[in-house]
């Protein structure tokens, strides 16, 4: 029986990675491509791992599979998250689908703030953490 | 039974190999090929936990572990790379 | 989560790594603990995360919920003949107010159907740019800014 499930859940696993890299190569632009390949490897890496711990039996590696479904739930989002950040600030490059846009005028809001006065905040050229002004 | 899977699970795991790579050549933007680098990475992961089905060999769950951390890492300092032009500040 | 607490979590993710549960594993795993909180003490804020752990069971089915939704929803964009997408970006406003609510929002919104979060505005309250995949998520996102209130 669980020989079944884990069968299955390694072949869901391996689809929904095929459809991540299938969604990379059909989706017009970065963010939707990001989004595709995002979801999809993160449920399909869960599919996997959850195989090779009913594969095993074992509690050592159903143990270090969970560490590592932890691992990359917690990373892929944020990993995505940088990217497009990175992305939009090298250039939008939105693809002609785009129906709204709220990201770019609040840049240039920023953008002005900073050019009318000395940045008083030196907090928030720190990517990584939240500035302690809030 | 789970064998054949692994078989089935190897050849789609290297067809979505195979298109990542499609888009890592194409792709018009440096992000769109750190995107696809980061799906690279994340199926490589998926092809460790295969073949240690296959095998049998428990080492390959660390090394598991391990690429999911370093994949997080590589894409971070690339992200950060393309946000400022630097990495170490 | 109090530091003490956190060395502790930490050495317990040692001992998963190394998947042997002896005494001399658990100390080696305390001693990298405190080496670890000894360089991360300063950009580590002490906040209280969750007021009752039946909110993080809850969170964890209707997150499994959402993400298994999500992929279906994926899988459906991708292998339709035709794209019907219309993405969009959005300011999206929510009343998380503590970083680790906003971080915890961040990632559970990039897993969740439809959007994937850009950037974050630490203002009261904050609002998170998400671009969504189509513009019904759009709706879908603002509604849940109602649900999210108390996570």
């Amino acid at each position: 029986m669980s020989e079944i499930i884990g069968a299955s859940a390694l072949l869901i696993g391996a689809f929904f990675m095929f459809v991540a890299s299938l969604g990379l190569v059909r989706l017009p632009d970065v963010y939707t491509r990001m989004h595709a390949a995002t979801k999809a490897t993160t449920f399909g890496m869960g599919g996997i791992l959850i195989a090779t711990s009913l594969a095993f039996q074992d509690a050592e590696i159903t143990t270090q599979s969970l560490l590592a479904l932890v691992f990359l739930f917690l990373t892929a989002p944020t990993s995505a998250h940088l990217i497009a950040r990175a992305a939009y600030k090298n250039g939008p490059d939105l693809s002609s689908r785009t129906t709204i846009d709220e990201y770019g005028p609040y840049l240039q809001e920023m953008k002005a703030g900073e050019a009318d006065g000395p940045s008083h905040h030196a907090g928030t050229e720190n990517s990584g953490t939240i500035p302690d002004n809030r | 039974m789970i064998q054949t899977a692994v078989q089935i699970a190897l050849w789609v795991l290297a067809f979505s190999i195979a298109l990542s790579f499609y888009r890592l050549a194409k792709g018009p933007t440096v992000p769109d090929r750190v995107v696809a680098a980061d799906n690279i990475a994340t199926n490589l992961t998926g092809l460790f936990a295969l073949f240690a089905i296959q095998t049998g060999e428990k080492l390959f769950i660390i090394a598991v572990v391990a690429l999911t951390i370093l994949s997080f890492v590589a894409t971070a300092v690339y992200a950060k790379f393309l946000e400022r032009g630097k990495i170490i500040e | 989560m109090p530091l003490a607490t956190l060395a502790l979590s930490i050495a317990m993710i040692w001992l998963l790594m190394r998947g042997d549960a002896a005494p001399g594993n658990f100390f080696v795993g305390l001693i990298l603990a405190f080496i670890l909180i000894l360089f991360l003490r300063r950009t580590y804020g002490q906040e209280r995360s969750f007021r009752r752990w039946s909110d993080i069971v809850r969170f964890i089915f209707y997150f499994t919920w959402e993400l298994i939704v999500a992929n279906l929803q994926v899988l459906r964009i991708v292998l339709s003949p035709r794209l019907h997408i219309r993405p969009g970006i959005i300011a999206f406003r929510t009343e998380c107010k503590t970083p680790l609510s906003v971080t915890s929002l961040a990632n559970s919104i990039t897993l969740t159907p439809g959007t994937l979060s850009v950037d974050y505005r630490m203002t009261i309250p904050p609002s998170l740019f998400t671009p969504s995949i189509s513009r019904s998520p759009i709706k879908c996102a603002r509604a849940s800014g109602a649900a999210w209130k108390n996570p």
